[in-house]
């Protein structure tokens, strides 16, 4: 046998054009129904957008330009197309291999003379045809629609923007599609399927947030909810791809004003491109698990039998932390260990009878109660060492000698303006060892916290603090505290929490870090600046002013007047109770800042973005206010007012 | 033709093959009965390779059927539960089937036509009555030219002359053909005047396997009236597998040798002796009416 026929008989035997053929005549409604969607979005669009602009514009360049920027902004779709993508996705995978999920039509395929190999591919092969068919056709008459209505100069613009689409929409569909089948190999029953990929798409994201979500409920000062986790996005892929198929346009400089180019970039090819990849791997997946499928399976939720105990372990298990957490939640039990401990076994005994019900097909599955036991005891068992703390999570402080940087963040005294605690990558060692104190003393004084107080005691506030350090090992440490008391008679009791958050407040240097001056200053492009709450004298109001008259070195010798003031201690100070003194000593006014920062972006390292810097005014800030006052932004019939006083006048 | 050697399959802890071991000679028809769950379906469904057996080997035509997409090429189905493509004609199967099966004659699906006249070849099978869905899996099954025909509960749903129609088919294939026929059906009446070998499954296993002809010459039902009120005790030899009485007409059906066994029952001077041929049905219900169809006195 020659080579060429060995390879035509290969190819033949993966391949069946009759059930190819079959499979798309049979659920045309369905990749018509896609293919129509795309053909409304993408040409037709085009084709409207363009004659409306054509019928309503003033001559034929505006329609193409307008036409141009339509056909350039095609890959702005791509967003919701992954979502689609995943819809679709699994309605296909639906159709092709439902074929699976009762008995007869089981019987009557796999009695069909091929191979599971030449089914399977057969199948994959029609289900990937129903997205990126009509992904095809719609490229090809939206590129009809460009060639045809915009001059030729355009045309490799528009074409290439099309080009992007394509690849990355059924880049997308290749994923979704592919992971639906891996999916519906395991199990047997069509409703199942949906089911399944729906959870599998957010499971992993799902469990840690359960799960940070329990221990959190332990643990005093363990972050609530989820918290970003790179490997948990990456494992939820329909959050991952939208973010990787965002568009954003480049930006760019011109005469001194920032705007953005006409070309489109995808915020991460590569993630597309890695998903599409693993696309692949989930059909070999599936493929392996079809040869090794059994027909009989047909009916049953869970097809493969090894993975029937993986079912019910995990069914039990998230039903008990999920329904467990929110019953003590709606309870009020979410710091009482006993009730929430109890609350998550029962849910974890329903949740494992429901898994046996499924699996079983039949309500009477309570003979099977030693699994339950089983379960329940592996469950008691976690949240008994989360009680007892086993690990000592809740009182870990890290040693300051092993902490790299930290970033910290909190309401943290008065004003509420910029100066509110907020540093990121803190690696000065005093500042950290400061940090780590407060952090112990907060610990220490655990015992106080109450988090059903509703109510400020007289003499006592609340201080909210997160932390963030990163180890010599390389590894972070996250702690979240609320409501943490403070109480004025301890102001001076050295080593209590007040005192300590106090330290922090009235370091200058951490103050002035968390204003941002020097980052504004060096990163930063001032753009303008307003007064927030400025008093009106005769409306009786608080009203906004623009400072926009003001020229460039005018708002330059303004910020130069604040960073003069701050360092001379008259603005800028923190106060840790809101009492008379706060009152006394600010402004109910804020000055505000705008600035252009550098925000870079994946492809887009120029990208900016605006941010504002707020700070309170004082009396004491001589220069501040007397510049305000020169460039005519108080005075006449705007002026400051006391912080107290002025809510009485104000309409 | 089919091999089927100590094939055993589970399902969920229920053994419903146990080592299942029959032979199917190639150009016969042999029809496979056995009471409800005795495993059937289940070995028919894996002689058209759609199970896979736990262990145990079938083989049709020297080669496993299993994953041999060129032996299941030789094999058509009509299970006892069909299936159809949603909203497909029988015609719409037909082009499907005539790209699968090599073997598919084009000319033969025009030509049986006339032998199916009650089913309209455009019409939507599932809305088809399921006689006429019976005749539609006949007529694309024979069109398929299959040297194998596996046929669960085939003429279920037919009225008398279909049956008559289908059968007649059959044999005619078998006939010409050379094809295999492989049967299961609970009607043994009907097996009866087709079949040529018979197979007795029960609890997973064939408890007997012989042609029709010898299944008939083993079993002999006797009618005996003898002069004295009280029938003499019988010959521990004789195999009598059930007695009833009427009047003073015995009927016995003893396992043997029938004119053996007449002449063993003359020597007591009978008023009445005649012994007559049993029906596969009786045979059926004799072999297998033991306690909950133990069989473990039979001799096979």
């Amino acid at each position: 046998m020659n080579w060429e026929v060995r390879t035509m008989r290969s190819v033949t035997s993966c391949f069946n054009s009759t059930l190819y053929r079959k499979t798309m005549g049979r659920f045309w409604p369905l990749w018509t129904l896609y293919g129509l969607i795309w053909l409304f979005v993408q040409p037709l669009n085009l084709l409207n957008q363009y004659f409306d602009n054509l019928r309503w514009g003033t001559g034929a360049a505006d329609p193409q330009s307008y036409l141009l920027s339509m056909a350039k902004d095609v890959p702005l779709t791509l967003a919701a197309g992954a979502v689609l993508s995943c819809v679709f996705g699994i309605l296909c995978a639906m159709a092709v291999y439902g074929y699976l999920y009762n008995n007869r039509s089981a019987a009557m395929m796999h009695a069909l003379p091929m191979r599971r190999e030449t089914l399977f591919l057969t199948q994959y092969l029609a289900g990937l045809s129903f997205l990126v068919l009509p992904h095809l056709a719609v490229a090809i008459l939206t590129a009809a629609v460009e060639l045809i209505l915009l001059p030729s100069m355009y045309w490799s613009t528009a074409l290439s923007a099309l080009g992007l689409w394509l690849l990355v929409q059924s880049g997308t569909a290749l994923f979704f599609f592919s992971f639906a089948s891996f999916c519906a190999m395991f199990t047997g029953h069509i409703l199942a399927l949906p089911a399944f990929y729906a959870i599998l798409n957010g499971l992993v994201m799902v469990i840690y947030t359960l799960l940070t979500q329990l221990m959190a409920q332990f643990f005093y000062g363990l972050p609530r909810g989820y918290t970003n986790n790179k490997l948990v996005e990456y494992c939820t892929p329909l959050l991952t791809l939208i973010d990787a198929c965002d568009m954003s346009a480049s930006p760019v400089n011109i005469n001194g004003v920032t705007t953005t180019t006409d070309r489109w970039f995808l915020a991460s090819p590569g993630t597309v491109a890695a998903y599409a990849a693993v696309g692949v791997v989930f059909a070999v997946l599936a493929l392996m698990i079809y040869r090794y499928r059994h027909v009989e399976s047909a009916g049953d939720v869970v097809a493969i039998p090894v993975v029937r105990p993986i079912f019910l372990c995990g069914v039990s298990f998230c039903t008990g932390l999920c329904f467990g957490t929110l019953t003590s939640t709606f309870f009020g039990w979410q710091s009482e260990a006993l009730p929430l401990s109890l609350s998550v076994l029962v849910w974890t005994a329903v949740g494992y009878f429901a898994a046996q019900m499924l699996l079983k097909k039949s309500f009477r599955v309570f003979r099977a109660w030693k699994g339950c036991v089983a379960m329940a005891a592996a469950l008691a068992l976690l949240c008994a060492a989360c009680f007892l703390d086993l690990f000592g999570v809740e009182d870990r402080v890290p040693d300051p000698g092993q902490v790299t940087s930290l970033t910290v963040s909190g309401t943290l005294g008065y004003p509420y303006d910029g100066g509110n605690l907020r540093l990121d990558n803190v690696t000065d060692p005093t500042q950290i060892q400061r940090v780590v104190d407060l952090h112990q003393a907060i610990v220490e004084d655990k015992d106080r916290a109450d988090y059903n107080r509703s109510s400020y005691q007289p003499g006592e506030s609340y201080i909210y603090l997160q932390v963030t350090y990163t180890l010599k090992n390389g590894s972070t440490l996250e702690r979240s505290y609320d409501s943490v008391p403070v109480y004025q008679n301890e102001l001076e009791q050295e080593g209590s929490v007040t005192w300590m958050a106090n330290q922090l407040l009235q370091d200058r240097d951490l103050v002035a870090l968390s204003y941002g001056f020097d980052r504004y200053e060096q990163k930063g492009r001032l753009l303008d600046a307003q007064l927030d709450g400025v008093y009106h004298l005769e409306a009786h109001t608080l009203e906004s002013i623009s400072l926009d008259q003001a020229s460039k070195a005018d708002l330059e010798r303004l910020w130069q007047a604040v960073r003069q003031d701050f360092d001379q201690g008259t603005i800028g100070v923190r106060y840790l109770f809101e009492d008379q003194e706060r009152f006394d000593n600010t402004y109910r006014t804020d000055l505000i800042f705008d600035f252009e920062m550098p925000f870079p972006l994946p492809g887009r390292p120029d990208n900016t973005n605006s941010e504002h810097l707020t700070i309170t005014l004082t009396p004491q800030a001589d220069n501040t206010l007397a510049l305000l006052y020169e460039l005519g932004a108080l005075g006449g019939d705007y002026d400051l007012q006391p912080h107290e006083g002025t809510l009485s006048r104000v309409k | 033709m089919i091999k089927v050697n100590n094939v055993v399959k589970t399902f969920e802890g229920f053994r419903a093959l146990d080592g299942l071991t029959m032979t199917v000679e190639g150009g016969s028809i042999y029809g496979l009965v056995g009471p409800n769950g005795a495993g059937k379906s289940t070995i028919l469904r894996h002689i058209t390779g759609v199970y896979r057996p736990d262990s145990g080997s079938i083989l049709v035509d020297g080669q496993p059927v299993y994953e041999n997409p060129a032996v299941k090429a030789k094999i058509a189905a009509i299970p006892d539960e069909l299936y159809y493509f949603v909203s497909a004609s029988t015609r719409d199967m037909m082009k499907f089937y005539r790209g699968m099966y090599p073997n598919f004659d084009a000319k033969r699906y025009e030509a049986l036509k006339d032998a199916f006249p009650e089913v309209d070849e455009k019409h939507p099978i599932r809305r088809l009555s399921k006689g006429m869905q019976k005749q539609s899996a006949f007529w694309l099954s024979l069109c398929c030219n299959p040297e194998v025909l596996v046929l669960d509960e085939p003429v279920d749903g037919l009225d008398p002359v279909m049956r008559r129609q289908v059968w007649s088919l059959l044999m005619g294939d078998v006939a010409q053909r050379g094809t295999t026929v492989l049967v299961s059906s609970h009607n043994l009446r009907e097996l009866e005047d087709v079949c040529d070998h018979v197979g007795v499954l029960s609890h997973g296993k064939v408890l007997l396997e012989r042609s029709l002809t010898d299944l008939q010459d083993n079993v002999v039902k006797l009618q005996v009236a003898f002069a004295q009120p009280e029938p003499p005790e019988l010959p521990r030899e004789l195999n009598v597998l059930h007695t009833t009485q009427v009047g003073r007409v015995y009927t016995y059906i003893v396992r043997g040798n029938p004119a053996e066994i007449k002449a063993r029952m003359a020597v007591y001077s009978p008023l009445l002796l005649e012994a007559l041929p049993l029906s596969l049905e009786e045979i059926f219900i004799y072999e297998l009416g033991g306690e909950d169809y133990a069989v473990r006195d039979i001799v096979l």
